[in-house]
């Protein structure tokens, strides 16, 4: 069973938050309706589920961590020493000259 | 006969009189400086937002480079860049969107040159492929489906995230991973709203053929452990 041919689009916007308020009552009368559209949701925000669910969460590496706590130096210190500490961190590895 | 030149408003603060034909720069200059002819933020105010999105930041550069190291290297070049460029930021709410556009622009312009063809992904923009499946297998829609999919691990939904053509990637990891509303995820990629709205919906639905593919051969395969 199918859903409807233009319903795609609106689903995945609509599990996102991101239809307009006209288009998410036009939707949600649709749905009632629907029964195929219902299940494409279902499986639609399955799937946003999933991919949300592998979202990696790297910690920031010691380098850039330093940077953290001069967030808290006055407004004008900090631009300084953000400046000066991008400029003089030196590169961690350099490249070769051709890798192909 | 000389033309007088006359004075713009954007030199109204300077002793600078502007003749006729130079008035043109000026006014290319003023959207990028904001509503009143100045920078939205100041310089230091504009580093104290911007240190708050290192961390997403260096998880969306981590995904990109799939290193470590680039992702460092990678998040430096986007704050150099952001700190030369503050003053293009119109409002503090977009800055968000703004310095992950630079990072997929220094991205794009830097790191993906530099990706060799053996040991590592190469990326290519070809979707053939890709429109050709989504194209011969009808969507379906069934409730117990759901529960089968759920039975992927997360290092299977990976592999096959990794899979996907470059553009329908980054918008499922725009949006999904760093959380970027489609107004931000368009001024990242610079593509109209539009596109980003049919692009995500292809790439779910791409997504959908490849778990139950995925998860098809897992079945297949517990049934015939030979």
């Amino acid at each position: 069973m199918s859903p409807c041919p233009d319903a795609g689009e609106k689903l995945s916007a609509y599990i996102d938050g991101e239809l307009q308020p006209e288009e998410r009552r036009s939707l949600c009368r649709h749905l009632k309706t629907c029964t195929a559209c219902r299940h494409a949701l279902t499986t639609v925000t399955t799937i946003k589920e999933m991919v949300t669910r592998t979202a990696a969460v790297y910690p920031l590496p010691p380098t850039l961590r330093r940077v953290l706590p001069l967030a808290s130096l006055p407004s004008r210190r900090l631009a300084g020493a953000l400046l000066a500490l991008f400029r003089r961190r030196p590169r961690l590895r350099r490249r070769p000259q051709s890798r192909y | 006969m000389i033309a007088e030149p006359r004075v713009t408003p954007l030199a109204r603060h300077s002793t600078r009189v502007v003749p006729e034909g130079r008035e043109r720069s000026r006014d290319a200059l003023r959207p990028l400086r904001g509503y009143n002819g100045v920078a939205s933020l100041s310089y230091p105010d504009f580093c104290t937002l911007a240190v708050t999105y290192m961390a997403p930041l260096y998880n969306a550069a981590r995904r990109l480079t799939k290193d470590a190291q680039d992702a460092e290297d990678l998040v430096q070049d986007t704050y150099l860049r952001a700190l030369r460029a503050y003053r293009q930021l119109e409002r503090p709410s977009q800055c968000r969107a703004w310095l992950f556009r630079i990072l997929h622009n220094v991205f794009v312009d830097t790191y993906r040159r530099q990706q060799t063809v053996q040991g590592r992904r190469v990326y290519d923009r070809d979707g053939a492929a890709e429109d050709d499946l989504l194209a011969s297998v009808p969507d379906s829609a069934d409730g117990p489906e759901g529960q089968l999919l759920r039975r992927l691990s997360q290092e299977e939904v990976w592999c096959i995230l990794a899979t996907l053509p470059d553009d329908l990637r980054n918008i499922i990891t725009l949006c999904d991973f760093d959380g970027l509303t489609y107004p931000e995820i368009a001024d990242v990629l610079g593509c109209p709203l539009g596109t980003v709205r049919s692009r995500l919906a292809r790439a779910r639905r791409l997504l959908l053929i490849k778990f139950r593919t995925q998860a098809d051969s897992r079945k297949l395969g517990k049934e015939n452990p030979s």
